[in-house]
């Protein structure tokens, strides 16, 4: 890990949630979603890991294509991550452990700084975003089964407002402002560009 | 191989469907519900299609004093343009389901300010193509590319300021058409804006004098003749378009345009910009 620039990821993190215990508010896209659904659902524990890449040209955030065929959000694009088990700690250690799984970068080259908030899926899943320093020198090992492959998002790009597509639900009724963002092929949109925004909201005003 | 600049039939976009250098804008927008035209979009449009959001896409509604529309940044449009997959060699196609007015006509109209003269608006619009029983889709297509080239943009140097087109209008150097309805021209009516009335020596051109009762554009001779009188020996470069927000002002210089008369151009912040300053004189009737 760089250590030379302590002081930028310091800063960094201090924009963030704190790691220790899950954020106490709701998610706020829950109150549309119960509206949509009806009521009330059990929503499922998930964390996610968003791995922020030092380049020299800025951060990257890490990204995975799902395999298509899955049952859950099957080939789109996803931070790594998945359900929190009963042997996890916490929602950082699930992170964390879901990364290895999944991709292959090991708790050796991953760094929680913080969270952003909480959201609620379509899918029902209750998603705490971790966020956290990827060594750049990470190798990437791919579970077949779940992730077809990886890729760097450079956050200034996601940054741009504009190129972001307005992007209408298919789901007639969810009053949620979505939009897209095509990245080389790969389309960003749905709970992962909510995460993004999430994060990009708090780090504004930095150099990215 | 050419490509209108003006008006362009359903016919000619038909045939290109699967043309990747063809890219089709879906303008559509209603005044009553600014995101009804983009759920109208994830319904269905025409095979294709990008949506261009007239709040979002088509207007910057973060600069103030300057009408319900303010024009976009430059940069910011090039960036836009990249994410509909818009660059100096593409073709494009704006519809709407207002014959053009609301917003397919502004599209076309930023386009052109970027330096892009391919770019034309389908006669007739989702109108008259889902009454022909043309194709539709419910994809969402997504394919970005590079900022468009800033190198010819006229954007920035838009109309905007209310003194100066004050001045050219005391002055008598040009002649100022506004788009609305009659009833609201002359103040009898006003269903959006804080105050009623136009601009003292504007004359009035409801945009909806385009169309034909199908909704399709007149003939460029019908239009010519018509433009022709008001402009009572102008020439075309004098006139300047406004009407509410600077939206369906843009019928009419497209109109012109489509009629060989070239030139006009666009007073942006329109009546809502021009009523942010209470001091600025209003006309009724007339």
């Amino acid at each position: 890990m760089p250590d030379a620039t302590a002081s930028a990821w310091s800063d960094l993190a201090q924009r963030l949630l704190p790691l220790a215990g899950d954020p106490a508010l709701p998610p706020d896209n829950l109150e549309a979603l119960e509206r949509w659904w009806g009521g009330p659902r059990p929503l499922r524990p998930a964390a996610v890991l968003v791995g922020l890449v030092p380049r020299p040209d800025g951060l990257r955030v890490l990204l995975t294509r799902r395999q298509e065929g899955l049952t859950h959000h099957g080939g789109q694009v996803s931070f790594p991550g998945g359900r929190i088990d009963a042997g996890d700690a916490d929602a950082v250690a699930a992170a964390v452990r879901e990364t290895q799984e999944e991709i292959g970068v090991g708790a050796g080259q991953v760094r929680p700084l913080g969270r952003v908030e909480p959201l609620a899926t379509v899918s029902q899943y209750l998603v705490q975003p971790v966020v956290a320093l990827v060594d750049p020198a990470y190798r990437l090992r791919l579970c077949a089964g779940e992730v077809s492959c990886a890729f760097e998002l450079p956050l200034a790009l996601a940054a741009r407002r504009e190129l972001w597509q307005p992007y209408p639900l298919p789901r007639p009724g969810l009053e949620v402002e979505l939009r897209a963002l095509e990245f080389e092929g790969h389309t960003i949109w749905g709970a992962t560009a909510m995460i993004l925004e999430r994060l990009l909201a708090r780090l504004r005003g930095m150099p990215l | 191989m050419s490509f209108p600049d003006t008006v362009i039939a359903a016919a000619q976009v038909v045939a290109r469907l699967d043309d990747p250098t063809l890219v089709l804008l879906d303008c559509r927008y209603d005044l009553a519900d600014a995101n009804a035209g983009w759920q109208a979009y994830g319904r269905s449009h025409l095979p294709g299609a990008r949506y261009a959001h007239l709040d979002t896409d088509l207007s910057d509604l973060g600069r103030s004093g300057l009408g319900r529309h303010p024009l976009p940044d430059p940069d910011v449009f090039a960036a836009i343009c990249g994410r509909w997959g818009i660059g100096p060699e593409t073709d494009v196609a704006c519809y709407d389901a207002a014959g053009g007015a609301l917003a397919a006509a502004r599209a076309w109209w930023l386009l052109r300010a970027c330096g892009h003269r391919r770019v034309a608006v389908l006669d007739g619009g989702w109108t008259a193509w889902t009454a022909a029983g043309l194709p539709v889709s419910d994809d969402r297509p997504l394919r970005r590319i590079g900022d468009y080239p800033r190198g010819a943009s006229t954007l920035g140097a838009a109309c905007e300021d209310a003194g100066a087109l004050a001045a050219a209008l005391a002055a008598g150097d040009i002649l100022l058409l506004d788009a609305r309805a009659t009833a609201r021209f002359r103040g009898e009516v006003e269903p959006i804006d804080a105050r009623a009335g136009h601009v003292p020596g504007a004359r009035n051109r409801p945009y909806t004098e385009n169309l034909a009762a199908d909704g399709a554009f007149l003939a460029p001779s019908g239009l010519r003749r018509q433009f022709e009188i008001l402009l009572d020996g102008r020439p075309p470069s004098q006139v300047v378009h406004m009407c509410g927000s600077g939206v369906t002002a843009v019928h009419n210089l497209l109109a012109m345009e489509h009629a060989g008369l070239h030139g006009s151009r666009l007073y942006a912040p329109s009546w809502s910009g021009w009523i942010t300053d209470p001091a600025r004189p209003v006309a009724r009737g007339g």
